[in-house]
């Protein structure tokens, strides 16, 4: 890429903060090097925030490592990076060769940099506790070592960054286990502020976050930036919709490249990137309802040996032979606003949409008629807790704690429905899939299997045979979360795909299995089938092992019943369109019933016909897919519709309307579940459970109509949820919502 | 829809097409092990083991258990002093020139010094220790006996009782050192002690007499009386006998000299070099040096015997008449000359005899010492390099020793029908044998000196005439033995000891007597023809051979334990781990206690109680250490189970089978090789400590045995490093292949490590 031209921000106007020019990062490995980042040229003013939005691959983190000189060792670095005027120091001094004097030397000077200046949420941090230690006390020790406060002093201050954070100054005496997902990332915001450093990297702050936490961990940092405690910040993330909210401009990488960089404003109404609007296009938004989406086809290129000219010219619909050949110019759009493309002129929203989206939407094939092919009757699943065998054996059986897993599940899936399950974690979906599977057994309750010519097995009754179990099985799969997990590294591909065939046995021949094996592999999109049945999933991309995952769910031809288990939350953005289009198909094609369990109300939206909202265990909310978006009833399904992220700056998710988070599944409250984080809440739900209340095959749990949901008070409503004032950059109303 | 898709099939067996995968699978893991340096050096190194094993039996030359270095290669003569020649002196002790006065086998004369004469003729005296005035190393100049010429070799140091001029102390021995030189000087001087009293105050010389002769002297001039310098044939000390008052025969001194005329025999008395005869030999040819026989007796009996060319000539030796002459078949091979049993030169007897060869014989005869008729005594394999008899006091001597190049063979029934009734072999190694034997009759002990500069002694049991090997004096280093000079009579320690002088111009006095030397270092050339590649421990065990038969039992306990554990950990560890239940825990719960006794009491406790055989110790070995394996393996096995996979096998109707085979063992085989690699490598290290310790059978050749020698004595790793060395460093390397092994199957299963 050609070296981007110092940008002019309006609002930003003076020095930058850092200064990043012509950074490429160079990673040896064994096989080779691979070019992580390749010449990207940044500049951050002063109380400027930056996104910077890539898929995985991208370089997003060595980008961030970089800024902080926390590079491996393996890492070949050329370009500057300046911070304050000065480079930083370790730029000019690479190299294993260096004497260790200089070694110390160079680690001194990174010392009173790092935390001080410049500071970082890592990915996933809020796992980076110490266990052992108190919050406060890993908090102190940032004061001890880069201060010489005092102790009154330092424990002043940390009072004052913890409210900052949005915590309650008690949590300093709290243990890690104490405190939930949230709050230890807001403590790990509070330890990235601590000093009050000048620019703050945050690595996917909310990253493995339910979406309610991830909105309202959003408008806390909107409030640290308004007022000023959040200087300088860059923002790292695959998520638009988080950095929409955020950043003042955004960069977006793409395999190690600078595809396009502008104001907030400029990326995602009036981009004039491919990349960036295949991003936008694919990204599941609410707005977008069931249009169909049709993916980035491809996978990004191997760094090892990077292509020639434009790395996205491969999976670009606008590519021309040029494309593959030069280096894309850097166009300037408009002051500020930068696009690496060949045809920047030609491409912009209203041509991207053509390509990137398909005319027809999505049939919903929901169909009220017929035996369901499940049943469940107030399927219920509490877990057991034990501490230790001894506890087992003494504790009164009474006495014992439970996690009520899931409780009274009445639920019926149609023959080629598409059904889904969305809640939070903790609110029992992934049980709910493991009973349906028999993978576990039901506490009480009964569960129906309509295994064909209206022969139904309950499966529930623990004497089934296991000639019936055996049926059951072979009409029953699984596709699960973890592309990563779920499959054997062992195993090859064709093992893989092979082993439902022949753990049931369902099969003998050699020859027969491998074309099983084949045709299965081709309707998940896996062809030439040849190609991929003698390889490891080592050997295989994140896509690709999914679509194995869908693979071996299919390879028994019997399956009536597939259950998705968060099948896309381990994607990138293009591949999930792919993905989602691919369980649309099968439905059609094969007429496969499919429950989709997803936390993800987007992509429900995007595939399902029927959808049934849980928390803590029980369902709450049940409903045809639009109905339930549109005119969602329970104020659990508003809140969450509500704090879906949108990869539009002008989303806002201050209002969530929900209280905290979700709470435990053994100490369960003994009115609605929901009570402790409702904001419509009266004394009534303390105690008693709440009656289903039913609109033509849409109900919801709750003691009141729509009507009677009033919200007690302000201070109720704002209870943890302050409102904040509005950046001034963002006050711009865009239409199209 | 499935069916009747055989699209792919291509005709071609999966199962073949899955086999040839699994095949390139298996070449693109091994070409990741070898790149791994880890790996390649592991490959390597568990290579060369394997080989070495498979060889094992091959190279494995002497038994390691039963094997015992033979007595020769263990034993060495102790050295008693040790005598540093300075070089300043002009003298050196490489050059066979050491005398001592004494005389073997008779206890009438003591020594108190050894001499050396330069080839100038000084006279030096040395001290080696036999009284406080004597003290070893000290070099006295005695005398400068200003011959012309050069000294002849061997100088004669003999004690006379006779020397009847200057008489000085009579009942007393005194010392008297003859020399002669080429150009026909004969000088004979006495040593004398500044408090007149042997061996006390200082010494000195005197001389006695001196006489020139007109020719050149062809050998060192022969004194009758029985010298005590070596290299030269014993006769009877006539003319020292103690009694030296009753005959009164002169001693005699005879000299074989050379003029332009011809060879003359000449004899001088010893008493003031007094001209007695001569006599002209007949032939041209050069004579051999005179021998003596004669015994104690009121006649003088006595004849001088001297060969020249294929005649003896014996002479009377007081008057020179020619007592007889024997033509031989050949010249009598010089360097054996005539040997006479010390028996007939101390009394008469019927038909004394002396044994000769001929040159490059290898026969041997004797002449009858009467009327010089001669007998072939006994047929040789090969050339004739020495002969020595027993006394023959009684008769003919009760043992005659032969040596020809390479045998010593111990002859009995001369006269009858020679037959050898016993011999001895010398190994190639040690060369063949180059000079004249020795016997001593108080150890009955042969000594024999080898072209390996090597002397060895063997023994002679009188039972059954056989000859055994008692020990052999080789050189360490560069140092090797010179010269042999034989025996004599340490006065200092009162017992019969060996001179020899060193390459490092030294003179060693060796005990006959021999020391176990054991451990031997490395050698290639061990007297017996044996080689020790690692030298032998203590108890004479070859060590390589030791070493060599370690590999295939340290393999067998390896491997034997190693599949012990690996069967039980990974039968537990799936147990506990995957099935959980009752018997999961019960099982866990003993494994802890297991795991928590600590090992190596429990190790002793089992290995005393269920008895030290191989098959317990690895039973022992396999139930102490499958815990620790086991341990992480659970760990292995539980987060397996709720591995996505495994679980989507479960509610894909998998059985416990199916998943314990193809996804939990698959998945644990990378740990089981790492502890399979690692547990090798614990049991050798396991059976070893349990040898080290006594507790493990040690007459299994491993290389922990083989350290168990260290626990009773920690030194031996510095004094004799061969032992320890070889078990100690194959030990270590054994591990350490194995674990470099290990890192490289990492590398290969965890492609992970590969990526950074």
């Amino acid at each position: 890429m050609e070296e981007v031209k110092e940008v002019e921000s309006k609002e930003f106007t003076g020095n930058s903060v850092m200064s990043i020019k012509n950074l490429s990062v160079n990673f040896k490995v064994a096989e080779g090097t691979v070019n992580a980042l390749d010449r990207v040229s940044l500049d951050l003013a002063y109380g400027e925030t930056i996104g910077i939005v890539g898929e995985s691959g991208s370089g997003k983190s060595t980008f961030a490592n970089a800024m902080i000189a926390l590079l491996p060792e393996n890492a070949v670095i050329s370009g500057d990076i300046v911070f304050e005027g000065e480079r930083l120091p370790y730029l000019s001094n690479v190299g294993r060769k260096e004497k260790k004097r200089d070694v110390k030397i160079l680690d001194a000077k990174l010392r009173a940099i790092r935390w001080k200046e410049i500071s970082m949420i890592f990915q996933g941090a809020m796992n980076s506790f110490n266990p052992a230690y108190t919050i406060g006390k890993q908090l102190k020790q940032v004061f001890q070592i880069h201060t010489d406060f005092d102790l009154d002093q330092i424990n002043k201050k940390m009072k004052e960054v913890v409210i900052k954070a949005g915590l309650n100054p008690s949590v300093l005496a709290s243990y890690p286990h104490e405190l939930s997902g949230g709050m230890k990332q807001r403590a790990v915001i509070a330890l990235a502020l601590a000093l009050n450093p000048k620019m703050v990297i945050a690595d996917e702050p909310t990253t493995g976050l339910d979406v309610v936490v991830q909105a309202k961990l959003i408008s806390t940092l909107k409030k640290l930036r308004a007022s000023g405690d959040l200087k300088s910040l860059v923002i790292i993330s695959h998520d638009l919709g988080v950095v929409s909210q955020l950043a003042d401009r955004v960069a977006v990488l793409y395999a190690g490249r600078l595809m396009e960089i502008g104001s907030v404003m400029d990326i995602y109404l009036n981009s004039r990137n491919p990349y960036t609007l295949a991003l936008l296009e694919n990204y599941p938004s609410m707005r977008k309802a069931r249009e169909r989406v049709l993916g980035i086809p491809g996978t990004p290129p191997d760094l090892l040996n990077p292509p020639k000219g434009c790395r996205f010219a491969e999976r670009c619909k606008f590519a021309d032979s040029i494309c593959t050949q030069v280096d894309p110019p850097v166009v300037q759009i408009s002051p500020g606003h930068f696009s690496a493309c060949h045809f920047a002129d030609k491409v912009n929203v209203k041509t991207a949409e053509k390509k990137y989206s398909a005319t027809n939407d999505i049939l919903s094939s929901h169909s009220s008629g017929g035996l369901p092919l499940i049943k469940t009757v107030d399927l219920t699943k509490f877990f057991g807790l034990r501490s230790s065998a001894a506890g087992s054996i003494f504790v009164q059986a009474g006495k014992k704690s439970v996690a009520h897993a899931v409780e009274k599940l009445n639920i019926e899936i149609k023959e080629g429905e598409i059904y889904a399950i969305v809640g939070e974690s903790g609110s029992g979906k992934t049980t709910v899939g493991r009973l349906l599977l028999k993978s576990i057994e039901p506490t009480a309750g009964k569960l129906f299997f309509n295994i064909g010519e209206d022969n139904v097995l309950e499966l529930s009754n623990k004497t089934l045979s296991n000639e019936k179990i055996r049926e059951f099985r072979s009409m029953s799969q699984l596709i699960m979360q973890d592309p990563y997990d779920s499959l054997n590294p062992k195993m090859s591909v064709f093992d893989t795909v092979a082993e439902p065939i022949e753990a049931l046995k369902l099969e003998k021949d050699p020859s027969r299995i491998e074309a099983m094996v084949s045709q299965s592999l081709e309707s998940a999109g896996l062809s030439p089938a040849s190609n991929y049945i003698f390889r490891f999933p080592h050997e295989l991309s994140g896509g690709e092992r999914q679509r194995v995952g869908v693979a071996r769910a299919l390879s028994v031809p019997s399956v009536k019943f597939l259950l998705a288990d968060e099948p896309i939350s381990m994607m990138d953005i293009s591949l999930r369109a792919h993905f989602l289009n691919n369980i649309l198909e099968l439905r059609q094609n094969r007429k496969l019933s499919i429950v989709y369990i997803t936390h993800d109300m987007a992509s429900a939206r995007y595939v399902s016909d029927r959808m049934l909202i849980m928390y803590l265990g029980m369902p709450v909310e049940e409903g045809e897919t639009e109905s339930v978006i549109t005119n969602p009833l329970h104020p659990y399904t508003k809140a969450l519709i509500q704090a879906v992220p949108e990869p539009n700056p002008t989303w806002k998710p201050e209002r969530t309307g929900i209280i905290g988070e979700i709470g435990s599944i053994v100490n369960v409250p003994k009115g609605c579940r929901f009570y402790d984080r409702c904001i419509f809440r009266k004394d009534i739900c303390k105690d008693e459970a709440p009656p289903k209340r039913e609109e033509s095959g849409h109900w919801y749990l709750c003691h009141f109509s729509q009507s009677e949901l009033i919200v007690n008070s302000p201070e109720e409503m704002e209870r943890d949820v302050t409102g904040i004032k509005t950046p001034q950059g963002s006050s711009i109303n865009v239409s199209g919502r | 829809m499935f069916k009747g898709n055989n699209s792919n099939n291509d005709g071609i067996n999966i199962r073949a097409r899955r086999l040839k995968f699994l095949l390139s699978r298996l070449r693109k893991s091994w070409k990741i092990f070898y790149k791994s340096s880890y790996g390649k050096a592991g490959f390597y190194i568990i290579a060369v083991f394997i080989a070495l094993t498979i060889l094992s039996p091959v190279l494995t030359f002497h038994s390691p258990e039963n094997f015992v270095a033979p007595t020769i290669d263990r034993y060495r003569p102790d050295i008693i002093t040790n005598i540093s020649i300075p070089s300043t002196t002009g003298i050196s002790a490489s050059s066979n020139f050491v005398y001592a006065s004494s005389l073997s086998s008779s206890e009438y004369s003591f020594t108190y010094l050894l001499y050396e004469v330069s080839p100038a003729g000084n006279i030096y005296g040395i001290g080696y220790g036999a009284t406080t005035s004597t003290p070893v190393g000290k070099i006295f100049s005695l005398y400068n006996s200003s011959v012309t010429g050069k000294v002849i070799y061997p100088v004669t140091v003999a004690p006379l009782y006779c020397y009847a001029t200057l008489y000085t102390n009579p009942g007393v021995s005194s010392t008297y050192v003859l020399v002669g030189s080429t150009s026909g000087k004969i000088f004979i001087g006495e040593v004398l002690w500044k408090s007149g009293d042997p061996g006390t105050g200082l010494p000195s010389m005197k001389e006695m007499a001196n006489v020139s002769i007109n020719g050149t002297m062809v050998y060192a001039p022969v004194l009758n009386s029985e010298p005590a310098s070596f290299g030269v044939p014993k006769w009877v000390p006539f003319y020292s006998y103690s009694a030296y008052e009753s005959y009164l025969n002169p001693a005699m001194v005879y000299v074989v000299v050379k003029n332009t005329t011809g060879y003359y025999l000449n004899a001088y008395e010893a008493d003031g070099l007094v001209f007695s005869w001569s006599v002209k030999l007949p032939g041209s040819q050069v004579p051999s040096q005179p021998y003596y026989y004669g015994y104690d007796s009121e006649f003088p009996v006595g004849k001088v015997l001297i060969a020249q060319g294929n005649t003896i000539y014996a002479f009377s030796e007081i008057t020179g008449k020619e007592a007889f002459n024997t033509t031989l078949q050949g010249n009598i091979n010089s360097k054996i000359g005539i040997s006479i049993p010390i028996g007939y030169q101390s009394a008469e007897a019927p038909s004394p005899i002396g044994f000769f060869s001929l040159s490059n014989s290898s026969n041997l005869y004797y002449i009858s010492l009467n009327n010089g008729s001669v007998s072939e005594a006994f047929h040789a394999p090969g050339i004739i390099q020495g002969v020595t008899t027993s006394r023959g006091e009684s008769g003919f001597p009760s043992y005659l020793f032969v040596a020809d190049t390479n045998h010593v063979f111990a002859i009995t029934s001369i006269m009858e029908n020679s037959s050898s009734a016993g011999s001895y072999n010398i190994s190639a190694a040690a060369g063949s044998f180059t000079s004249n034997i020795e016997y001593d009759p108080s150890v009955d002990e042969i000594y024999l000196y080898t072209s390996t500069h090597e002397i060895i002694s063997v023994s002679i049991s009188k039972s059954g005439y056989s000859l055994s090997p008692n020990w052999a004096a080789i050189g360490t280093g560069s140092t090797y033995v010179t010269s042999f000079s034989g025996q004599f009579l340490d006065t200092a320690t009162q017992s019969e000891s060996l001179l020899v002088t060193t390459s490092s111009n030294t003179i060693e006095i060796l005990s006959g007597n021999g020391i176990d030397i054991a451990p031997l270092p490395p050698t290639l050339h061990a007297p017996s023809g044996n080689f020790y590649l690692f030298g032998t421990n203590a108890g004479g065990q070859s060590i390589w051979s030791q070493w060599i038969a370690s590999f295939p039992w340290d393999w067998f306990v390896g491997l034997s334990v190693t599949a012990g554990i690996m069967l039980i950990a990974v039968l537990v560890a799936t147990i506990i781990g995957y099935l959980g239940g009752f018997t999961g825990y019960a099982l866990e719960y003993l494994s802890l206690a297991i795991y928590l006794i600590p090992g190596l009491p429990l190790l002793i406790v089992l290995a005393s109680v269920l008895g030290p055989t191989l098959y317990n110790i690895v039973l022992i070995l396999t139930i102490v250490g499958w815990p620790f394996t086991a341990f992480t393996l659970i760990g292995i096995a539980r987060s397996l189970k709720v591995r996505s996979f495994v679980e989507y096998s479960r509610t894909s109707g998998a059985g416990v089978l199916h998943i314990l085979r193809k996804h939990m063992l698959p998945n644990m085989l990378p740990l089981v090789a790492y502890f399979t690699a690692v547990s090798i490598g614990g049991a050798v290290a396991g059976i070893s400590t349990l040898q080290f310790l006594g507790l493990a059978p040690t007459n299994i050749p491993t290389w922990g045995a083989m350290l168990s020698s260290l626990e009773s004595n920690f030194f031996e790793a510095t004094t004799a490093p061969w032992i320890i060395i070889p078990p100690a460093v194959t030990l270590t390397l054994f591990i350490l292949c194995l674990i470099f092994v290990s890192r490289g199957l990492d590398e290969v299963v965890n492609p992970r490590l590969r990526r950074r």
